[in-house]
């Protein structure tokens, strides 16, 4: 770990970064910000390098470093799937960051300039949480380069780069999965 | 049977060639494209998706063709052994030239990943998600691609051997264009 981190001087931002932002206990109360810049179509034809972000409707509650070593390892799971079938739905806002020229769209290492043009384009919800070892998800292959017409890939170079991964590594798990540790409870 | 041609008919040499030239455009990207991580990936397997099909219906077309209009003899003099290898092995060439493709796209449909060709065009998934049966097709296409490129080299070189060394006039009946007067003395 330390020789990658050596390695790849970008990384120092991530770690850094790790140690200080605010914590709370629940996906549902995270923001997430994705790294990868994608150019959108607006319905003229104009073309606009966009980030997306999914930011939460679930009012966060930080808690602190010391109450978060206390719970098991998978609690953020168990959390998640426990709000959901108590609490109902859980949303979050999907919002577009639109980069001005010049901005390191090419670098998902990099942030952009404060102030940057937003631009709400969506909710996400979340109705049910699926397991994965059983689930319908585990056999497919979220493929970052896999986009609706209007979007596709910018001159960010690491969509490509985990497309390739991605797919490799797919292959060689759906090769495997006789192996897959599936979930004890037989499926009805 | 004296009346048959002794050249393939012009649309079936000009799709042969066509189909050489892009069998191993498919062959060399195949290879490429899986050992890339840059962003030209995205590009070679568009391209390697798009010209397979293309390729697929090409070689239906093709196979049409040879059933209206058949193939012209060989040489009497050509060893039994030899006809019958010559036989063979095209049947193995075109029986690849339409697995390959089926292959490469039941593969994606295994994996439920949407297949779009150059220019948008969807093709609808014919088989279920499968973990069992993507990691068979993968294997198929992959081995399959290998010995495919062993044939046609073999097949190269046969033509080859044809054409230079016993000069029987077999490599002129899939020229494009006549080469020089080396009409087999009749
Ligand atoms: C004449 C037809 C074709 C030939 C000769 C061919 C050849 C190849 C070769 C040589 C590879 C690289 C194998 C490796 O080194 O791992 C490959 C991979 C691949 N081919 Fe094809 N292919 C053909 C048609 C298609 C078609 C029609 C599709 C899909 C529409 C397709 C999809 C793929 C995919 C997705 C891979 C990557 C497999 C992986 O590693 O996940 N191929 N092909
Ligand atoms: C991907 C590459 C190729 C494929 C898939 C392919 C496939 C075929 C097939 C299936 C036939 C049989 C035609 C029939 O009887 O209907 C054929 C014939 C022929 N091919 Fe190719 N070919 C390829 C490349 C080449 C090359 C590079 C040469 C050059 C030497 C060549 C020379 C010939 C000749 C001379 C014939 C006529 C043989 C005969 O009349 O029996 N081919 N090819």
């Amino acid at each position: 770990m330390k020789a990658f981190a050596r390695a790849n001087p970008e990384f120092a931002a991530f770690a850094s970064w790790a140690k200080t932002a605010p914590w709370t206990g629940s996906y549902a109360e995270e923001p997430y910000n994705g790294l990868n810049s994608f150019i959108f179509t607006n319905a003229s034809g104009a073309e606009h390098a966009v980030r997306w972000s999914l930011l939460p409707s679930a009012e966060p509650v930080p808690i602190s470093k010391a109450e978060l070593d206390e719970r098991g390892p998978d609690f953020l799971e168990q959390e998640i799937t426990e709000r959901v079938r108590t609490a109902g739905s859980q949303r979050w806002t999907m919002l577009i960051t639109v980069a001005d020229p010049g901005d390191p769209t090419a670098d998902p290492s990099k942030a952009w300039p404060q102030g940057r043009r937003t631009v709400q384009v969506g909710t996400l919800v979340v109705q049910r949480i699926e397991p994965e070892r059983d689930g319908p998800c585990r056999d497919i292959n979220f493929d970052p380069t896999v986009l609706p017409p209007g979007i596709r890939v910018s001159d960010d170079p690491f969509p490509a780069a985990r497309s390739s991964v991605y797919r490799k590594s797919y292959d060689l798990r759906t090769a495997e999965a006789e192996d897959y540790p599936r979930n004890e409870v037989v499926k009805p | 049977m004296t009346n048959e041609p002794h050249r393939f008919a012009l649309l079936q040499r000009l799709l042969h060639w066509l189909m050489a030239v892009g069998i191993f455009t498919m062959l060399f990207i195949g290879v490429g494209m899986v050992s890339t991580v840059t962003p030209k990936y995205l590009p070679l397997i568009l391209i390697h998706k798009t010209l397979g099909v293309a390729l697929l219906v090409l070689v239906l077309i093709r196979l049409a063709l040879r059933l209206y209009y058949g193939a012209p003899p060989l040489p009497a003099d050509l060893p039994r052994a030899t006809k019958f290898g010559a036989a063979l092995s095209h049947q193995a060439l075109y029986a690849l030239m339409i697995i390959m493709p089926l292959l490469g796209l039941g593969m994606l449909w295994a994996a439920a990943y949407p297949v779009v060709l150059y220019g948008g065009i969807q093709i609808p998934a014919l088989l279920p998600l499968s973990d069992g049966l993507h990691t068979l097709l993968w294997n198929a296409h992959f081995y399959l691609a290998f010995a495919f490129f062993a044939l046609v080299l073999l097949h190269l070189a046969a033509g080859m051997f044809h054409a230079l060394v016993r000069r029987d006039g077999i490599f002129e009946k899939m020229a494009l264009l006549p080469l020089q007067e080396t009409t087999p003395a009749e």
